[in-house]
This record gives C-alpha cells, structure tokens and sequence, in this order.
C-alpha cells in the first residue's frame, strides 16, 4: 500500500465526508439511518412524480440531482465527461429494477447498510454478508467471461440524464401541481433543501472524482486486498459514520427497536446477495450507476432509469419490506430477481469453446 | 448453454431458484405468512370513494333536499351558500346545472354542468356515486336538435353555439370511450 499516494487520500477524504454527511443529513432532518440512501430518496422522488400512491413516501429528494449533477460538474472539470454506451441497454434496464428489488428488500441501498451498521444496527449484519457473498459471485461471473458488452464512445446523448435531472431539480423549485409531498411518514423527514443539495453536489463531485463505490470497495478488496484504494475509501466510511453516530448521540447497538429495520435475517442476506450480484456484474451500486450517469456514461443512465422504474414498482405493488418484516411479493420478487440474475449468466457469457 | 462445470453451476443454481419460488408462492398462497405494509388497495379506494360521498352528501344536503321538493329557488339559495367556502367544486356544478335545467335556464345549465364534468367525470358515470347521468342524457337528447337547428338559421348566434359545444362535449362524455 503506497501511503503517500494522492489518490489514495482523496478517497479516503470521500469516504470520511460521505461517512459524516451521512449521520448529519439524518441529524438534520433526513430519516433516522437514512441520512444517504439511494434506494429510498429513488423511491420518494418517483412518488412525487406520481409513479406511486404511497403517500408516505412522497418527496423529491433535491440530494438526487445533486449527486448526478456533481458529478457532471466535477467529470468536466477533470475534462472525464465522454458521452458512451451501447452495452446491453435493456437487460441494463432490468438491472436497475433488480437493484431496486433487492434494496428494497433489505429497506435501503448499500450506502444505507453501512449507515445502518455503523449506527449500532446489527440487523444489517445479514445484509453484510449478502452484499459480500453477491459481489463475490459476480466477480466469479466475470471471471466466468459473463459480460454486458464494452461501452462505445457517442455523441451527445450523456447529456440526456444530467439534463433530466436538472429537470427534476427545476421542479422541486418551481412546485407544478403534479408534484407530490407527503404529509407525513418518511418522505415528510427531510433536511433544508440547501443542506440537501449541497451535500448531493459534494458528495457527488467527491464520488465522480474518487471513484467511491461500496460494492466497488468491496470487488477491489477481493482482487487487491489490501492495495485498494477503494476498500480504505470504504473503511474510512464506516468508521466516519460510526464516529459521528456516537458523536451526535445516535449510536445504539442491538437487533431490536432499529428504525428502518426488520429481522428477518435471511431476506436481509437474500436482498443484499442480490443487490451484490448486479452491481458486480454491471460495475458499480446505485449511487455509482449515478456518478456514472453524471459523466456521460449512457449505460449507467440506463440502469437509472430501470432504478426508477423499480422503485415505483416496488412501492405501487407493495414489494417493499417494512419493519413488520418483508412481504411475501418481496419474497417472490427477489428470488424471481435472482432467477433472472442467474438466467442472464448464463446467457451473457463468453465461452472459450465459442 | 452447458459447456462446462460453470454451466452446470449456473444451471443448478437457476433450477434451486425456481423450486424456491414455487415453495415461497406455494406458502405465502396458504396466508399464514402473509406479510403485508397496507390493506387491500381495492378496499382503501372504496372506502375514500363512500367516504367522499358521504361527506359530499352531508356538504349538499339542503341543496338535495330542496332540488327534490321541487322548490328550485331555495336550492339555488343553499348552492350558494356552500359554494362561498368551495366555488369551484365539481358536484356543486354539476347541482347547479341540474337546478338551472329544472328552471330553463338551460344556456346556463349546460355550461355548469359541462363545467362540472369536465371536472370530475364520475357525475356522469353509470357506477358513479352521485351521478346524474340520466338528467344530462335527457338534457342532450331533448336539446341538441333545438341548438342545432338555432345555429343552422344563424350562424353568428354565439350563445347557441357555445351552448352547443357544452352539448357536443357531454354527448361525447355520455359515448364513453377511453380517455
């Protein structure tokens, strides 16, 4: 490990800020735990666009446009932002939903599990060792020769999800009639819009910059060891929001009594296994598939895409657990995710024998 | 699809996951493992539409009860009165053509009424709570041919005409169709 690369510093930097906006974000407003988390500000921000009638979960996250639209800033800054696409659009679509179902499941994105864990959670022990066990299946996947096909340059169409953002941050501005915000439940807790979106800008722009990515720590960490930047991103992270949990008074160790919780263990392990495989396979988690989006990467604007779609379909048909535990749709869907996964091994994969 | 011993893995992998579909539909089919964040949807939404009914009723009951007493100035009198909370809500409309239609005032009837349905459609609805779907057929039977012929004689009358646009729109509300 080269201690006096430079690199190496600015994504541990990341990992502390992601860490510590991540407790203060909740402290500030945002759901307890739930100070970053992709899946659930997907899942309101869908709502308030009226892609579901769950009036508790209503809310256009302004932190959205601020990761993607940091991102763009930052990739053109770093002169990184390169309109390209073109791998497997749809089964990327797919992917996106598949997340979401997984997420949901779990209740929450990667980012959230640490947030969760490092908060005292113990309940997202289970969810650990999914998203590990996913990842490692999926680098075996890749090492298999499973593969969605190389992004070919384009021209102009990575602007397509920036501007769709900008779009949506223009709307939750501008208020039309069809926005909705719920009254109450989740969607009601909310930091400042300013505190929001200026956490999403830097967050984002850090996340473009460093390339931090949780399921991506994680596959580096598997390959490299300890020689990956991104596994000491990830480290410094969860040691970030541990210290700040403690610090702001929001630690609190055990199974039971957890916000945002259930204890079905093995639907914590089966939606973060899912979530793990996907984002192995198609190179990055939720919040990745946004930083990616935000530099031009049209496959990664596909799969956010597909993210929102999921994150309707899991709030319109009910899929999503609660703290009353995961219901049996959620448990149909995720399997039927894992199917699919497995399905798309298969026939994704490039044989030495072909 | 089944070169190697990773094909076969994958293969098996797959066929483990169905059987664990099938097992979990299977059980969650028998309700005592079913989970659920909210009642059926269904319910919910015929509990909001009586709850809207009743609130409505309750809201125009003395514009109701004068209407079907046949005492039409005292009905319109009552409209009034609720509509100073709520002037643009669609049933009050909709009463308010009814009530005008009853007088004669049937320009004016049919811009409210057609006010109110564009509104809410429900009022005319063959399943709809509150609806007055055979007043307004009867009103679009009975005065569509008198508003024709008004505009065939003259053209540049613009009150028949925009009464017989009121009368298109409710015949084409009434057709049905997918909108």
């Amino acid at each position: 490990m080269n201690w006096r690369d430079r690199h190496l510093w600015l994504v541990i930097l990341a990992g502390g800020v992601f860490g510590a906006l991540g407790v203060m974000l909740s402290v500030w407003g945002n759901p307890a735990n739930s100070g970053i988390c992709v899946s659930c500000f997907l899942e309101n921000s869908v709502g308030a666009l009226g892609f579901h009638d769950n009036d508790r979960m209503q809310y256009l996250r302004p932190e959205l446009p601020g990761f993607v639209l940091g991102a763009t800033v930052s990739a053109l800054i770093g002169r990184e932002f390169v309109s390209r696409g073109g791998g497997a659009p749809l089964p990327r679509i797919v992917a996106g939903i598949l997340l979401m179902i997984g997420c949901a499941i779990f209740i929450g994105c990667p980012i959230k599990l640490f947030l969760r864990l490092s908060a005292g959670d113990l309940t997202a022990l289970a969810g650990v060792a999914g998203l590990f066990c996913g990842v490692w299946i999926g680098l075996q996947g890749l090492g298999h020769g499973v593969s969605f096909g190389q992004p070919l340059k384009e021209r102009g169409t990575g602007w397509i999800t920036p501007l769709f953002f900008l779009a949506l941050l223009a709307a939750f501005f501008v208020r039309p009639g069809f926005l909705l915000f719920s009254e109450r439940g989740s969607a009601s807790l909310h930091a400042p819009w300013f505190f929001s979106l200026g956490a999403g800008l830097v967050l984002g722009g850090l996340a473009q910059r460093t390339r931090f990515c949780i399921t991506g720590g994680i596959r580096d960490g598997l390959i490299l060891g300890r020689r990956a930047p991104l596994l000491w991103g990830g480290i410094a992270f969860i040691v970030s929001a541990f210290l700040f949990s403690v610090l702001v008074g929001r630690f609190n160790v055990g199974w039971l009594g957890q916000p945002g919780a259930h204890l079905e263990a093995v639907w914590n392990f089966t939606g973060m296994l899912l979530v793990g495989i996907v984002s192995a396979l198609i190179g990055g988690c939720p919040l990745r598939q946004l930083i990616k989006s935000g530099e031009g990467d049209t496959d990664a604007g596909l799969v956010v895409i597909g993210m929102l779609i999921g994150a309707a379909l899991v709030q319109a048909w009910g899929i999503t657990a609660t703290t009353a535990g995961v219901p049996s749709g959620g448990k149909i869907a995720v399997l039927t995710g894992l199917a699919l996964t497995v399905l798309s091994m298969l026939l994704f994969r490039e044989r030495e024998t072909e | 699809m089944l070169v190697d011993r990773y094909d076969r893995l994958l293969w098996g992998a797959f066929i483990l996951l169905l059987i664990a579909i099938a097992t979990t539909t299977a059980y969650s089919l028998q309700g005592s493992a079913y989970v659920t964040q909210h009642n059926d949807r269904n319910l919910e939404r015929k509990i909001t539409e009586r709850a809207r009914f009743d609130y409505l009723a309750d809201l125009y009951a003395p514009v109701t009860a004068a209407l079907e007493a046949g005492d039409f100035s005292h009905a319109l009198l009552a409209l009034e009165e609720v509509q100073r909370s709520s002037p643009d809500e669609a049933y009050g409309q909709v009463l308010k053509g009814v009530i005008l239609s009853k007088m004669g005032a049937i320009d004016a009837a049919l811009e409210s009424l057609a006010a109110g349905i564009k509104q809410n459609g429900n009022y005319i609805d063959r399943n709809g709570s509150l609806s007055y779907r055979k007043t307004v057929i009867a009103l679009v039977a009975n005065q569509l041919p008198l508003y024709a012929a008004r505009v065939a004689n003259d053209a540049e009358d613009t009150v028949a005409l925009t009464t017989k646009r009121h009368l298109h729109y409710l015949q084409s509300r009434l057709a049905g169709g997918c909108e």
